[in-house]
C-alpha cells in the first residue's frame, strides 16, 4: 500500500510538471470551462425565470444540485479523466507498457495523467455554490461543511468508479468508450441539473441503485438543502460516502478481474 | 454530385463495422428523448398559462424535434474538427493538394455523415418517438415541403458557421478553448432546447441579430406549426440571407488564408 502511495505520487508530479509547459492553453482552457458551465445555467434561468420551479426546485437550488454535481465532477476530472481512454492505450498498446514494469498496473495507469479543465469546474463550482449558499440564506451549522467536502469527495469517487468498472468491459471486449459514453448521459443528462424526483420510478432506480449518479449530487443535496423529508427516499442523503466506497471496491474487482483475461492487442 | 455520395458510401460501412454503439448511441437518444419528455409535461402541470399559447403536444414535438435534429446537425464533430485534426497532424497538405475546392471537399465529407446520420439516428428515433409519445405532424405538403428546406437551409448554415469557426485552428492550432464558448453560444442561442418565444424579451434583439437561430428554432417552429404562413416564409428567407452571407464570407476569408498560408513541415 506504502508503496502503492509513492509510486503514485511520484508520477503525479511528473504528470503536473509536464502540463506546466503549456501555460496559455492552460487559461484558455479553464476560460472555456467557465463559459460552457455559463451557458448551462443560463439555459436553466430562462427556464426558470419564466416557471418560478422545477418540481419544487427553485433556481438556486438546482444551480447548488447543479454545482454539486461539477464539484465531485471537476475533482474526478483533474485525476482521473484519461479513464475514459483506457480503451484507446489498449487498442494502440500503450498499456502494455505498464505491465512490463515492477509496480501496480492500477497505480501507474491512474498516475499517468492530470488534467487541468478539471480546475476550472472546481472553480466555478466553488464559487457557484457559495452564491447559492447566500441566496437561498442558507445557515449550515459548522459540522456541516465538514459533511459537505466529505460528499464532494464522494461525489467523485463515485463517478471515478463508475467509469473504471465500465473501462474495465474493454480488457475483455477491448472496446468500452461507447459503453461510457451511454451509461454517462444518465449522469450529464439526467441528474445533473434534473432533480431525480421529477422523473417515473424506473428512471429513479436505475440512477439510484443501477448506475448510482444520483450520489454524486442530488442525495447529497437533500440534506444540505433541508430537503430530505420532502422526497420519497430522503434518508438516502447520509448514505454517498458508503455507496462510494462500495463502488470502489467493485470497480477495482472489476479491473482484478478483466486484467487477468487481458490478451494484447499486440499493436 | 457523386463526389458526395462516395462520403456517403464510406460512413456507411465506418458506422456498420460497429454494430454494439449503434444501439448505445440509440439508447441514448431515447433517453434524452425521455427526459424531456418528463421535463415539458412537469412544467404543464406546473402552469400550463406560461407556455406561450402554445398545447403540451405543440411544445413536446418542438422539444424532442430539437434533439433529433442534433444527431444531424452536430457541434462536436464537423468540419471544424477535421480541420484542427488535419492541421495539428501536419495533414492538412494532402487536403490542399486534391485537385478539388477546398470548400467543396469538406461539404462533401460532411453532407456523407449527414446522411448517414441521418439513416441511422434521425429517422429511427423520430419513428420510435412518433409511437411512443403524442407528437405533432406538418397538417399540409407546405408545411412539410417548408421544413424539409428550412432543414437543408439549418444545415448549409451550420456548415458555413463550423468552417469558419475551424479556420481559427490555422492561426491558434487549437480550438479546445473556443470550442466551450462556441458550444455554450449555439446551445443558448438557438433554440434547440428552450423555444424562444419563453426567453425574456430584453433578450430576444440579441438572439435575433445571430445566424443561431436560424439553425434550430427556424425548422422546430415551422414543424410544429408555430410559425405559419407569411412567418413561416419570411424565417426561411431570413435562412436563405444568413446561408448566401456566410458562404461569401467563408469564401472570402478562406481566399485571404489560403494565399498566405505557410506550412511546416509535418
Amino acid at each position: 500500500m506504502r508503496d502503492n502511495l509513492t509510486v503514485y505520487l511520484t508520477m503525479i508530479r511528473a504528470a503536473v510538471l509536464t502540463r506546466l509547459e503549456y501555460r496559455a492553453d492552460f487559461l484558455m482552457g479553464i476560460f472555456g470551462v467557465f463559459i460552457l458551465n455559463a451557458g448551462t445555467l443560463a439555459t436553466t434561468w430562462v427556464l426558470l425565470s419564466r416557471f418560478q420551479t422545477l418540481h419544487g426546485w427553485s433556481f438556486w437550488e438546482i444551480v447548488f444540485l447543479y454545482n454539486m454535481w461539477l464539484f465531485g465532477h471537476g475533482i474526478r476530472a483533474v485525476f482521473f479523466r484519461h479513464i475514459n481512454m483506457l480503451e484507446q492505450f489498449i487498442v494502440e498498446g500503450t498499456f502494455d507498457q505498464l505491465l512490463t514494469r515492477p509496480a501496480s498496473p492500477l497505480v501507474q495507469f491512474l498516475g499517468r495523467e492530470v488534467h487541468y479543465l478539471g480546475l476550472g469546474d472546481v472553480i466555478l463550482a466553488t464559487f457557484m455554490l457559495t452564491m447559492a449558499y447566500q441566496n437561498l440564506g442558507l445557515d449550515w451549522p459548522w459540522w456541516m461543511f465538514g459533511w459537505f467536502l466529505v460528499v464532494g469527495l464522494a461525489s467523485a469517487v463515485v463517478e471515478m468508479a463508475l467509469t473504471l468498472l465500465l473501462a474495465s468491459v474493454s480488457f475483455i471486449t477491448t472496446r468500452s468508450r461507447a459503453l461510457i459514453n451511454a451509461a454517462s448521459q444518465f449522469s450529464f443528462g439526467v441528474v445533473q441539473q434534473y432533480p431525480v424526483d421529477m422523473f417515473n420510478k424506473l428512471l429513479r432506480g436505475v440512477v439510484t441503485i443501477l448506475l448510482p449518479f444520483a450520489f454524486m449530487n442530488y442525495y447529497p443535496s437533500l440534506l444540505l438543502l433541508g430537503k430530505q423529508d420532502q422526497v420519497p427516499y430522503g434518508f438516502l442523503t447520509w448514505y454517498s460516502p458508503i455507496v462510494a466506497l462500495i463502488l470502489l471496491g467493485l470497480a477495482i474487482a472489476m479491473w482484478n478481474f478483466g486484467i487477468k483475461r487481458y490478451q494484447s492487442t499486440g499493436s | 454530385m457523386s463526389l458526395f455520395w462516395t462520403f456517403s458510401r464510406q460512413f456507411f460501412y465506418q458506422q456498420s463495422a460497429y454494430r454494439l454503439n449503434f444501439w448505445l448511441e440509440m439508447f441514448s437518444l431515447l433517453l434524452q428523448l425521455y427526459v424531456v419528455y418528463t421535463l415539458w409535461n412537469v412544467l404543464f402541470d406546473q402552469a400550463p398559462q406560461s407556455f406561450g399559447g402554445v398545447s403540451l403536444t405543440q411544445m413536446i414535438t418542438y422539444a424532442l424535434l430539437g434533439i433529433l435534429l442534433g444527431s444531424i446537425l452536430t457541434l462536436d464533430e464537423g468540419v471544424h474538427t477535421y480541420i484542427q485534426t488535419q492541421v495539428r497532424m501536419g495533414m492538412i497538405t494532402s487536403d490542399l493538394m486534391k485537385p478539388i475546392d477546398f470548400l467543396l471537399h469538406m461539404m462533401a465529407r460532411n453532407f456523407g455523415t449527414m446522411v448517414v446520420r441521418l439513416c441511422f439516428y434521425l429517422l429511427p428515433p423520430l419513428l420510435v418517438a412518433y409511437f411512443l409519445f403524442d407528437l405533432v405532424l406538418p397538417t399540409s405538403l407546405t408545411q412539410l415541403l417548408a421544413f424539409v428546406l428550412a432543414v437543408m437551409q439549418s444545415w448549409l448554415i451550420l456548415f458555413f458557421c463550423n468552417f469558419l469557426f475551424g479556420l481559427i485552428a490555422f492561426k491558434t492550432l487549437d480550438l479546445l478553448g473556443f470550442m466551450f464558448t462556441y458550444f455554450a453560444l449555439i446551445r443558448f442561442a438557438s433554440g434547440q432546447i428552450i423555444p424562444l418565444w419563453l426567453y425574456p424579451d430584453s433578450i430576444r434583439p440579441f438572439l435575433d441579430a445571430l445566424p443561431f437561430q436560424s439553425i434550430f428554432y427556424t425548422p422546430q417552429a415551422i414543424f410544429t406549426g408555430v410559425l405559419q404562413g407569411a412567418d413561416m416564409w419570411q424565417a426561411v428567407g431570413v435562412q436563405t440571407l444568413w446561408m448566401l452571407g456566410l458562404f461569401l464570407v467563408a469564401r472570402l476569408i478562406w481566399g485571404r488564408i489560403f494565399k498566405y498560408l505557410v506550412v511546416q513541415g509535418g
